[in-house]
């Protein structure tokens, strides 16, 4: 009988075109949409929490300045000396960097700025303490003297290193450093320009000494480099791994609003009152649709993953946790799905249904880290997230795509049970005593 | 007795649906459950049907209390509920596949049994069809073809006709004849008295709750004191004649609708009225044509709610 059940929701599903569009189409487009839209930074200053960034100093400022002097020396002369005494304040780039830029009010309103050691800076990232670690490389402020005195340009290679789940933290501090370097190429880019009409109509004694040779070199064959990496042993997350994710866990949620529309529908039609009066059970009609959900959603989910592997070249690596997670999600929608139909049956209308999909499914898309990553909105909205059914199911995917081990990722599996296990409960609760108001308590005549 | 109530009651809060009905439905017949909208009609069909548990009374299927114990009905029990209530994107075919599985019924029986049915609601040919391309006819035609598949003792049939051409609704008419000629018991509800008029045996006219009159269609007549009457043309003004009909034997009143027209109000069966004919024709006034105007059962039904079926 539940077998009958269960391929008639099967079949009834599979010709509805429009349920399968919202289904499977809807979120291919958001994800692609959102990936592409949102692949940069973004967010607002001010309306965030301040970014924890750990600012690593490899440099040596003093025995790089010395070796500025010398290396100037050999192009200017006694002239260096005067250069360096004339803009010492100007030219002090630690400074420039940290005081002058980092100590910008604007950026501050962003980052929090913490500097620390590379040991320890690794560390913070491990517990959370810091979002992102900037690791400014030896040879910071001597790159810098040169680029921005001499006619030559040396690489100035930056690190950002990002924690994983804070990808778009990652992404804001990347654009802030990145803004630096660009202001100091427009300074370096007027200082070449000085020195090319200077070779020019200056004296050569009044340039400095050997330009012209420095001059003819290709001064635009370097640059400063920004890399963002993350921590070692973690993945980097980009914005088509996040929305592929975040959309699945999101879009998952209207096969449950599916769910509890179909058996009113039923129940309307009448189809549900003749499966009634053949001898049907409420409790074998809810399990067919906790089925039915538990199938749609794991194709769903299935095709999604495929969707975002084969056309947004997300990496999946792990196929059998990824079936492991596809299934205690769908198991949780399903419980969830149950729990809607029942409440929708009982009430005898579609404001359950209607509530859950027009307003719920996109608070829990916010709450849950669907439409924006948690790290970038207060941090209230990280302490709730686990009340939305789609922020389980993105930090467990999340943790699959990092190939976290099975212990880390049974948390989450016992969380999905929990959930399929209340909600189905509760329904079956709902139901057992809807069929007792309709066919019990019978008073003799 | 097929299906037996006493004193059966349903309540929905503060609203009496069912006020405490006796009813006897005999085997074999063809029921017509007749009643103004709000009569009742489908709350007691829903508790026979096992759809609703009654508040109170009794109710019995071959004997048995189905109250008690429901599965006692199931088996034996078609029903075809007012609305289309078919899976629309699915064809006819998986439509009657699917509630026959739902009767047990499985492979080859099942075929067969589709293919039975499909003859007699007469939709063989389009049954791979979808539902929802289906005429108001067809629909009708399946959604009754789903409840003969596990071969029923007893079909309820809620206003299977609504909205639908002539030519379906006499196709329906018919199958529900030969129906009852296999031995099937009929329970039919319908907003069409002549529809009534033509195939049940048997009529139970509910109101408010409660059933009003219960029998045949006859005795229904008989029992609500309406009587026949007799309307005469003739070729000459016969209004300034009206006392000599008068007196004639049979005749309990007359009226004139025109100088030329009569209408006389008649007590006594088929040969009374041959009589009162007879002795017209004998005072010679010029009678052109005449018709008998037997009582029928929206008469009854008007008499007797003060509603007409489709108020």
């Amino acid at each position: 009988m539940l077998l009958k059940l269960y391929i008639k929701d099967l079949k009834v599903i599979l010709s509805d075109k429009k349920g399968l569009m919202i289904f499977v189409l809807m979120p291919m487009i958001l994800t692609t949409i959102l990936s592409f839209a949102l692949s940069g930074s973004f967010g607002e200053p001010g309306k965030m929490d301040r970014i924890p960034v750990a600012i690593v100093s490899l440099y040596d400022k003093a025995s790089e300045s010395k070796a500025y002097m010398e290396t100037a020396a050999q192009y200017m002369g006694d002239n260096a000396q005067t250069l360096k005494n004339s803009m010492d304040e100007s030219l002090d780039f630690e400074a420039i960097f940290f005081d002058t830029f980092l100590g910008n009010s604007e950026i501050q309103s962003i980052l929090e700025v913490m500097k620390m050691s590379e040991a320890d800076a690794m560390a913070a990232l491990e517990d959370g303490r810091v979002k992102v670690a900037v690791i400014l490389p030896e040879g910071f402020i001597y790159d810098q003297l040169v680029n921005f005195t001499l006619p030559n340009r040396n690489n100035i290679d930056v690190k950002v290193i990002q924690h994983p789940d804070y990808s778009y933290s990652g992404d804001i501090v990347e654009s802030i450093v990145g803004s630096y370097f660009d202001t100091l190429n427009k300074q370096i880019v007027s200082k070449n320009t000085y020195l090319e009409a200077g070779a020019v109509y200056l004296d050569r004694d009044a340039l400095f000494s050997g330009m012209s040779e420095i001059l003819a070199q290709d001064n635009n064959s370097s640059r400063e480099v920004v890399n963002i990496l993350t921590i070692p042993g973690k993945r980097l997350i980009n914005s088509f791994t996040y929305y592929s994710i975040g959309m699945m866990g999101m879009f998952i949620l209207y096969s449950a609003g599916y769910m509890g529309r179909e058996l009113l529908r039923e129940k309307r039609m009448l189809t549900l009152d003749r499966g009634v009066v053949s001898g049907v059970h409420y409790g074998k009609v809810l399990a067919s649709k906790f089925m039915m959900t538990l199938t749609v959603c794991f194709v769903q989910m299935s095709v999604l993953i495929l969707y975002a592997t084969l056309i947004l070249g997300v990496g999946w690596n792990n196929p059998i946790k990824i079936i492991v997670g596809i299934f205690f999600s769908a198991m949780a929608v399903s419980g969830v799905g149950v729990f809607i139909s029942a409440i929708t049956l009982t009430a005898d209308n579609y404001r359950v249904a209607n509530i859950f999909e027009n307003l719920l499914i996109h608070l829990f898309a916010l709450i849950g880290g669907s439409y924006i990553p948690l790290d970038v909105l207060p941090k209230i909205f990280l302490s709730i997230k686990y009340f939305a059914l789609n922020g389980i199911v993105l930090d467990l995917f999340i943790n699959i795509y990092q190939n976290e081990g099975w212990q880390k990722l049974s948390f989450y599996f016992g969380f999905l049970v929990a959930i399929t296990v209340v909600f189905t409960t509760i329904a079956a609760i709902i139901i057992r005593r809807k069929e007792a108001a309709t066919y019990e308590g019978f008073i003799e005549a | 007795m097929m299906i037996k109530a006493e004193n059966l009651k349903k309540t929905f809060g503060e609203i009496t649906a069912v006020d405490g009905i006796d009813l006897e439905i005999e085997k074999g017949k063809i029921v017509g459950l007749l009643g103004p909208n709000g009569a009742g009609k489908s709350t007691t069909i829903s508790m026979i049907s096992t759809l609703y548990k009654p508040t109170s009374g009794r109710l019995y299927f071959d004997g048995k209390d189905i109250i008690k114990e429901p599965k006692w009905i199931k088996p034996h029990l078609g029903y075809v509920p007012q609305e289309i209530a078919l899976y629309q994107t699915l064809s006819g075919y998986e439509n009657l596949k699917y509630f026959g599985g739902l009767y047990g019924l499985t492979g080859i029986e099942l075929k067969k049994r589709i293919d039975a049915v499909s003859e007699i609601i007469g939709i063989k040919d389009r049954l791979k069809d979808k539902v929802e391309h289906y005429s108001g006819g067809m629909k009708r035609r399946i959604n009754i073809g789903v409840a003969l598949l596990h071969s029923p003792k007893l079909i309820i049939m809620d206003e299977p006709t609504v909205g639908i051409d002539p030519q379906s609704r006499n196709h329906i008419l018919e199958t529900v004849k030969y129906l009852n000629e296999e031995g099937m018991t009929v329970i039919y509800t319908s907003h069409y008295m002549e529809e009534v008029e033509a195939i049940c045996q048997s009529v139970c006219i509910m109101d408010h709750g409660k059933v009003i009159a219960q029998g045949s269609q006859e005795a229904l007549i008989e029992q609500s004191d309406i009587h026949t009457s007799i309307h005469m043309k003739f070729d000459q003004i016969i209004d300034n004649h009206l006392d000599q009909f008068k007196q004639l034997d049979h005749v309990m009143a007359v009226t004139a609708p025109s100088k030329e027209e009569i209408l006389l109000l008649v007590s006594g069966n088929g040969n009374a009225q041959k009589d009162i004919i007879k002795d017209v024709m004998d005072l010679n006034q010029g009678l052109l044509s005449f018709d008998i105007l037997k009582p029928n059962l929206e008469q009854v039904f008007l008499k007797l709610t003060g509603r007409g079926l489709r108020d």
